[in-house]
């Protein structure tokens, strides 16, 4: 991707969670502010995913699952993909569905990354970090 | 020379000269000139019957001293009822003192004694005993009378003239019938022969009139039909038909005749006269009848008759014989003639079968047989109606195949009931004629515009079993003789040969044709992979094989009381539904027989299921016990269809109905099949979803353990932190079981993709090792890792293979508890490489090894401690298999397992990449 992506410091960073489960909501923000993440938004569905993100001050990366209701995570990447403001916001998979095909399928429609549920907890600082800092993550999880 | 030697001398000369001579007249002449040179008498001559008119003694040969002539008319005497002739007739010698005047002697005779001055005389009979030849006159004058000595010589040379003149008349015979035998052996008519007979019998006899009567068969009489009349030298045959008849049956000299086979003397006033014989001598004024029978085979044909005025004096032994003899010829003649007539007629049958034989012969059509047939049986018996029918005895009834009337072919009729009295006829056999060939007739005949007169019928075999019946009419009467019937009987036979050929040859024909149809059929079917398509292949063949005639087949309904049209072909459109209960089909599908009806519109208790057919012939469809359907035949004419049809779509049935049953068959598989991937997409479905739907939770439990054992929630007791462990690697190990099931289903599903690179072994074992050395680091277990130098790079999907070995280092590190493991890869040959992982655990239980590689069968409880899916090793089988390589093991239990693992250098085919 060469996607020209601003680079950002994690206590700066705007990220916003789209999941629909809210155990696993909590377990990521809880996971991102002990990264040391302070601003973290959620939405629960793919629907209005754009309108929302236009609503935050800034959007650094977006944590998106994959089943959502309403509208999946593929078709709220295609809304954000077409939206010029959001086009280049990093946008990266967290998803149950932790098989390589749906891997590489995220990977072809355009997401930056890829991680896998159960989420490795030891990694997931590190992963976040690389991210934020332009990196692209693969990985299906533990 | 002494008188007695002179005499003697005389005698003997004499008896050479008669010995000698070679006719009556000659010996005659040796008589006189004996008795004229023997000077003891003074006149000689001699008294015989006229050869030309034996009622009449003639006087010849005349000699006497004077040399007086007797003047004409005086030398012949009536063989009247005068005592003299009886007198000199009966052979003895007879003197007489004065022969002028001798009242025992005729006046004439007196007379031609006065006229010859003669006084005493003699009479020395000539001939046998048997027959009365003559006899020598001599005479004297008046004062000489006869004594025994002068007598002697001239009784002596009598005696040698009577044997002279018998051989004679022996001769003559002998002659005579040799040359009736010569005249008939010229003879081609049984007409010439009656009148040569005729001629020869009265020249030889001198009988004036000769006659030959015949009877007739028809009229039952016998009439004279040749006559011979001597004086005017002409024979006749007698084309009237007047005058007195002899009765064939009732007559009675016809059974006189018939009976003794012998000659009958007729003599008019005689009490023994048969009464017929008696008006016929007195209707031609006769006084005697000598009748020699003709005898045919059997009986009496008719007779030659000799004609006397003068009772039976003509009639002498040398006569008789010799026409008896005549007529002996004259029968052998006849018989001959009518041998060779029969002979002839045979011949001409012969020929006359033979051509029937070579006109029939080689035509092997039985249509084209059968028209020359009737043309041979035209030109040989007079026909004006022909019939040719045939038997057809499963049916109990008859086709008639031909029936002209006039020269014009009617319209036939097929396979009607016929009388019972039929059968019996043919099991006879032979030919019919008159009342019963009548009879016959009445049965088949439809319409005459004439009353025939004449019937003759005979029936005829195919293949040595009465097949039918051949008749022909005549308007005419009796147009049929006894030839006529033989000659029938013989072009029956020949034809009943001819149409066994002829459908031997059909036969034949036909089943060519069928097995060629059957063939085109299976053609049909074999060129066909979808059952529809299949089927209506075989009934487009099977509508082109009869004739374009339409072709349908029904399927048993779902419901079983219906029959659903399936396919068909041709111009007639079919019902598609049809119940059980109304139509042809229906009761064919009811009683799984087949059945043929020519005539639809005749049987309106059925209901129509076909539009516009006329004949309709249906077959069931079996496979072994089970009705599939019913295959039907229609077509819009009646007669359409023969037992040979029925026989094909019989024939054909077979592979409809297997079609039909696989038709069927096919329908069920495809629709499982259809349920079975709809049910394997739908656990596919289920796997993913499950798979998604328990790692979200998993997630939530596997990560706030691991968040809160790791004090991002605060500090936890050591006994929170045992705790919180056991969740943790609880979730963990549920994540493998689930990841597993996942991969297995997949892996089962076919979903799995190899993504083929190119892979250093050693680097992947590497980091695999780091791995297990984790697994193990609190248990006494060594692991020993040694890469051959030189391995090869593989061909292979890396995260699989990394899958396979980890799965089997990390079983290896699971169930050993001690002891060592080692992971060795080596050559075995430039095309493939060997893993080798050996241990020193548990081992395997032999009656565990069928199912080690199996899904869900964990070998057992004992090793379950070690925590383990049971899935690890049927993934990596299938991996390994899907690697083109091979994966097994040995293992003593209680001391340890090597799995082996064969890996392919290269992939045969390039991989995917997605």
């Amino acid at each position: 991707m060469d996607r020209e992506r601003r680079q950002v410091a994690p206590e700066e960073a705007h990220v916003l969670v789209v999941e629909d489960n809210v155990a696993n909501f909590v377990l990521v923000a809880r996971l991102l502010a002990f990264a040391g993440i302070k601003n973290c938004e959620w939405k629960t569905t793919g629907w209005g995913v754009v309108e929302f993100a236009k609503t935050m001050p800034q959007v650094d990366l977006i944590l998106m699952d994959l089943r959502l209701p309403h509208e999946d995570g593929y078709t709220a990447l295609l809304q954000l993909r077409d939206d010029p403001q959001l086009a280049d916001t990093a946008v990266v998979v967290i998803t149950a569905q932790a098989t390589a095909e749906e891997m590489a399928k995220a990977q072809s429609a355009g997401f930056d990354g890829f991680l896998g549920k159960p989420l490795d907890v030891d990694n997931f600082p590190d992963q976040i970090y690389n991210i934020l800092r332009g990196e692209e993550i693969w990985d299906l999880g533990a | 020379m002494p008188d007695g030697t002179l005499q003697a001398n005389q005698l003997f000369q004499a008896g050479r000269q008669i010995n000698a001579a070679t006719n009556m007249r000659a010996v005659f002449q040796c008589l006189v000139d004996y008795a004229a040179e023997s000077g003891v008498v003074d006149l000689a001559f001699l008294l015989a019957p006229d050869p030309h008119a034996l009622d009449y003694l003639k006087i010849s040969n005349l000699w006497n001293h004077e040399s007086h002539g007797l003047g004409s008319g005086k030398n012949h005497f009536l063989r009247g009822q005068h005592p003299s002739i009886q007198l000199i007739e009966a052979h003895i010698p007879v003197l007489i003192a004065d022969g002028s005047n001798d009242s025992r002697l005729d006046p004439q005779m007196q007379a031609v004694f006065n006229r010859l001055q003669a006084g005493p005389c003699a009479f020395l009979p000539l001939g046998t005993e048997m027959q009365w030849m003559g006899a020598l006159v001599l005479g004297r004058t008046k004062d000489k009378l006869f004594d025994q000595p002068t007598l002697q010589p001239f009784l002596n040379l009598c005696g040698q003239a009577s044997v002279a003149l018998n051989n004679l008349l022996l001769l003559r015979e002998t002659n005579a019938l040799y040359s009736i035998s010569q005249t008939l052996s010229q003879t081609l008519t049984s007409e010439d022969a009656f009148l040569s007979i005729l001629e020869q019998v009265a020249r030889f006899t001198g009988i004036a009139h000769c006659r030959i009567t015949l009877f007739d068969e028809q009229t039952r009489t016998g009439r004279e039909r040749y006559h011979f009349d001597l004086a005017s030298n002409s024979g006749n045959a007698v084309t009237n038909n007047e005058g007195p008849v002899f009765p064939m049956g009732s007559g009675t000299l016809y059974a006189l005749l018939q009976n003794k086979g012998t000659p009958v003397l007729c003599m008019a006033g005689n009490k023994h006269c048969p009464a017929d014989a008696a008006a016929f001598l007195a209707d031609q004024q006769l006084n005697a009848l000598y009748c020699i029978p003709i005898m045919g085979q059997q009986d009496v044909l008719g007779f030659l008759a000799l004609d006397s005025n003068s009772g039976d004096r003509p009639f002498t032994v040398s006569n008789k014989n010799f026409a008896q003899n005549a007529v002996a010829q004259l029968t052998t003649f006849l018989e001959n003639i009518s041998l060779f007539a029969e002979a002839n007629t045979r011949a001409q049958e012969l020929i006359q079968i033979n051509q029937v034989v070579s006109r029939l012969a080689g035509i092997l059509d039985l249509d084209r047989l059968l028209d020359v047939l009737i043309e041979e049986v035209n030109r040989l018996l007079t026909v004006d109606i022909f019939f040719l029918v045939r038997f057809r005895p499963v049916v109990d009834g008859y086709d008639v195949l031909r029936y002209v009337i006039d020269g014009q072919s009617q319209i036939t009729t097929r396979t009607k009931r016929h009388a019972p009295s039929l059968p019996d006829i043919l099991k006879r056999g032979g030919v019919l004629t008159g009342l019963s060939a009548q009879s016959l007739a009445a049965e088949f005949q439809t319409y005459t515009s004439r009353t025939p007169q004449s019937y003759l019928w005979v029936t005829y075999q195919e293949e040595q079993q009465p097949a039918g019946l051949i008749g022909v009419h005549a308007y005419q009467a009796q147009a049929y003789s006894e030839n006529d019937q033989h000659l029938f009987r013989s072009i029956a036979n020949q034809a009943g040969m001819a149409i066994t050929n002829a459908r031997l040859f059909q036969r034949t024909q036909d089943n060519v044709a069928e097995f060629r149809l059957l063939f085109t059929i299976a053609q049909a079917a074999a060129a066909r992979v979808n059952a529809t398509e299949r089927l209506n292949s075989m009934v487009q063949a099977l509508h082109q094989g009869l004739r374009g005639h339409t072709i349908v087949v029904y399927g048993i309904h779902s419901g079983g009381n219906r029959l659903e049209l399936l396919a068909h072909a041709g111009d007639l459109v079919p019902h598609p539904l049809l119940t059980l209960t109304g139509g042809l089909s229906g009761q064919v599908a009811r009683l799984t027989q087949p059945l043929l009806v020519n005539n639809l519109l005749e049987l309106t208790e059925y209901d129509t299921e076909i539009e516009g057919a006329a004949a309709q012939l249906s077959a069931p469809l079996l496979t072994g016990q089970n009705l599939v359907g019913v295959v039907t035949v229609a077509a819009g004419e009646t007669d359409s269809f023969s037992e040979r049809d029925l026989r094909l779509v019989e024939t054909s049935s077979v592979g409809l109905a297997a079609t039909l049953e696989s038709t069927r068959l096919f329908d069920n598989i495809q629709a499982t099949n259809e349920r079975l991937r709809a049910l394997d997409q739908l656990k596919n479905r289920f796997l993913a979803n499950m798979a998604h739907e328990l790692r979200t939770p998993l997630n939530a439990i596997i990560g706030f353990s691991r968040v809160i054992l790791k004090g991002i929630d605060g500090p936890i007791t050591s006994k929170q932190e045992e705790d919180l462990t056991a969740i943790y690697e609880n979730g963990q190990h549920l994540l493998l079981l689930i990841n597993d099931v996942l991969d297995l289903a997949k892996i089962e599903a076919g979903k799995i993709a190899l993504v083929i690179e190119t892979i250093d072994l050693a680097e992947l074992l590497t980091n695999i090792v780091s791995t297990i050395r984790g697994v193990l680091h609190d248990k006494p277990v060594s692991l020993q890792v040694e890469v051959e130098s030189g391995i090869p790079r593989i061909e292979g999907d890396k995260i699989r293979l990394r899958q396979i070995l980890l799965n089997l280092l990390s079983n290896a590190a699971k169930y050993t508890a001690e002891g060592q493991i080692s992971c060795r890869i080596a050559h075995v040959d430039g095309e493939h490489v060997q893993i080798v992982i050996h241990d020193t655990g548990v081992g395997i239980a032999p009656t565990d090894f069928g199912r080690l590689f199996r899904a869900f069968e964990q070998a057992d409880s004992t090793s379950r401690s070690a925590q383990g899916t049971g899935l690890g090793l049927p993934i990596s089988k299938s991996l390994v298999e899907m690697h083109h390589g091979r994966i097994w093991f040995e293992s003593v239990l209680n001391q340890g397992s090597t799995f082996y693992v064969l890996l392919p250098v290269r992939q045969p085919e390039a991989g995917t990449t997605i």
